[in-house]
């Protein structure tokens, strides 16, 4: 009889005892997988905001609480909009782009969809020269050198890159991939928003956040269409150095004591608070699988061990070596640790891609590398555990064993 | 004779024609004289006006009269009569009609209000002031004559090469022509402005300091600016077209102006 028909033979003796001990080690190894898998892509996620948001801040009306950066325009509460000529004559560093919104819903095709008044660059970017001589002194700064007739001519694609647009007609509206591709909308078709024909000049990159399914048009249209008045849902201050931007907070405060200031730090925060929350729950998985698993694998090994110690004697009076014996539970153990932690993978990657776009706001994908590690931990487990009874069952007595007969 | 008096005729038609027509441009100008004087914006004409006398004019925007308007009307009539010899003043109302162009050139009918805003003789907006202002910040506004040429320019979206040189600077003429082949460059030369300001001049001496740029130096130095009023470059004595123009283009194409910095990227020094 071959090695591993023994081990399969061993491995369904007790199947109930043996089904309990694989459920455990899945168990352990499903969660262990699918938290880690979410929190990655979570963190990647934070991460790729802060590098390209990390400058920026947001000037919100005080109710609004944020979570997510991208939709900070999409609530019913208003600011002036004269905020952004105050923020743009004052002498604060760093307010070169601005960026308010007006978030309006529309109906197109029977879906609805976010009409986002912008406000071009160009309509109070000369305000900023009214800032004084002071401005002489200040820093390079950031923002475009811009000069009659010496200026590239605009890609009105990089609005949702840059977040701030130069110019933009009255009746021109740019629109986000998902809008066009649900529409089938291209550039230089017309489209009817709020009873008012508009142009369409250009279909946004898909970016996968919720900008890919608005409609950017003129700010004052916007207001104007909706009834609201001068006012805004937002304002982004793109910055290009986060060490402005730090800068930027106190004296925004200080300019607009009546709405709240808000970093993107602090927008990622109650993010990062979960991917570190979700991080601690995976080690303590980890180690109630170490424990849990490996206590019952360990007691399963030793109770069969027991259970079998005549057939083990009578192995070893036939001329089976205790090495032998020895490699028979743990290729035991072994199977089981490669059932566990494969099993565990699998259904771990699928719980992850399904459940964390839902749970984290972001698309999660299978990572092979949790693969190795789930199969790893788990046949680590199972042979550590095994080991002891193994070297029990190697080290029996075959005449002590039949004495027992 | 039935040909001369045809002639007489139409001769005298044609005559009585053009009259008429005259008569009634006359009155289209008269009425078109009635309909602008009756109408004028007084903020254009102040604006003319103090140009024309050397002045500075401070245009006192408001839109409703209430408490804050009020309180800052008196402030501002305050500080300007002390100055009523080196500046005007006018309070405009941006929702009168007949002001509704001059509220449009300026943009300012979503600024917040009262909102003051200072003009230097040559048309440049040397400072505006929102909501609130003591007399002591409204006379922040005057500046020096260099200052506001160069912001008048800057406020046209234009490149200003500043020249800081006088009799006795060295490298004065290398300079100069450096700055004048740069603006000859059919490449720029519909974008930039050159101002020449006198380093002895006391007047400049605070724009000098916000440049950095030591006022007791011997040598010439050129300073190029771009809106609203950043300094690009700054060459110490002699300078060619080819170095500025190296350095604008530098400056447009590198990480932070018109670009994105990285978390460990480039920031102003």
């Amino acid at each position: 009889m071959k090695l591993r028909t023994l081990v399969w033979r061993e491995l369904f003796e007790r199947k109930s005892q043996m089904l309990t001990c694989l459920l455990a080690i899945l168990l352990g190894i499903t969660a262990v997988v699918s938290i880690k898998n979410i929190t990655y892509f979570s963190e990647k996620a934070v991460a790729r905001e802060m590098d390209s948001l990390g400058a920026n801040v947001l000037v919100l009306p005080k109710s609004v609480t944020l979570q997510d950066y991208y939709s900070a325009d999409m609530h019913d509460e208003v600011i002036p909009e004269e905020y952004v000529m105050r923020l743009t004559m004052s002498d604060i560093e760093g307010v070169d782009n601005l960026s308010p919104k007006l978030n309006v819903p529309v109906e197109v095709g029977g879906r609805k969809f976010a009409f986002t008044g912008i406000l071009p660059k160009s309509e109070f970017q000369a305000k900023a020269a009214w800032a004084g001589a002071g401005i002489f002194s200040r820093p390079m700064g950031c923002g475009a050198i811009d000069v009659e007739g010496q200026s590239e001519p605009e890609d009105k694609k990089t609005l949702v890159r840059k977040r701030v647009i130069k110019d933009l007609g009255d009746h021109e509206i740019l629109i986000g991939s998902e809008v066009a591709d649900l529409q089938g909308i291209a550039e230089g078709d017309s489209l009817t928003l709020l009873g008012e024909p508009f142009s369409v000049i250009a279909i946004l990159p898909e970016t996968g956040t919720v900008d890919d399914s608005r409609i950017f048009g003129h700010l004052h249209t916007v207001q104007r269409l909706a009834g609201k008045g001068e006012v805004v849902n937002c304002i982004e201050v793109v910055g290009c150095c986060k060490e402005i931007a730090a800068g930027l907070v106190d004296g925004v405060n200080r300019l607009l004591p009546d709405a709240k200031v808000v970093t993107v730090k602090q927008v990622v925060a109650t993010q990062q608070n979960v991917n570190g929350m979700m991080e601690r729950v995976s080690l303590i998985f980890l180690i109630i699988i170490v424990v849990v698993g490996g206590a019952g694998i360990a007691n399963y090994m030793f109770s069969n061990v027991y259970e079998r110690r005549r057939e083990i004697g009578t192995l070893m009076a036939l001329g089976a070596e205790s090495g032998v014996v020895l490699r028979i539970f743990l290729l035991k153990a072994l199977l089981l640790g490669l059932a566990g932690g494969v099993g565990g993978y699998v259904i771990g990657t699928t719980i992850a891609v399904t459940l964390g776009p839902k749970l984290a706001g972001v698309p999660v994908f299978p990572m092979p590398i949790l693969a190795l590690w789930g199969v790893g931990i788990s046949v680590g487990i199972t042979l550590v555990a095994s080991y002891i009874p193994a070297r029990r069952a190697a080290g029996l007595d075959p005449v002590v064993t039949f004495q027992e007969v | 004779m039935r040909a001369i008096i045809t002639t007489l005729v139409v001769g005298g038609l044609f005559v009585a024609t053009q009259g008429m027509g005259q008569a009634q441009t006359n009155r289209r100008y008269s009425v078109a004289s009635r309909t602008a004087t009756s109408n004028p914006s007084r903020g254009q004409a102040a604006m003319d006006a103090a140009a024309g006398d050397g002045q500075y004019l401070f245009v006192f925007f408001w839109k409703a009269n209430d408490k804050q308007t009020q309180t800052m009307r008196g402030v501002f009539q305050s500080a300007l009569n002390q100055w009523s010899g080196s500046a005007s003043s006018i309070s405009i109302q941006i929702t009168d009609p007949n002001e509704k162009s001059l509220v449009a050139k300026f943009g300012v009918r979503r600024a917040p209000m009262p909102l003051v805003v200072a003009i230097a003789p040559t048309g440049a907006i040397t400072k505006a002031f929102p909501i609130r202002f003591t007399g002591q910040q409204l006379r922040k506004a005057f500046v020096s004559p260099g200052t506001a040429r160069c912001m008048k320019a800057l406020q046209d979206r234009k490149l200003v090469l500043l020249c800081i040189q006088n009799g006795k600077s060295e490298f004065q003429q290398a300079a100069l022509q450096g700055v004048q082949a740069f603006q000859a460059d059919a490449r720029f030369s519909t974008s930039t402005e050159v101002v020449t300001i006198d380093p002895d001049d006391n007047a400049e001496r605070p724009f000098l300091q916000s440049l950095q740029v030591d006022p007791h130096t011997p040598t010439a130095v050129t300073v190029l600016l771009s809106p609203p009023g950043k300094t690009v470059a700054t060459f110490a004595g002699a300078v060619s077209k080819e170095q500025i123009a190296a350095r604008l283009t530098a400056a447009k194409s590198s990480c932070c102006p018109g670009g994105k910095c990285g978390p460990g990227g480039c920031c102003p020094k």
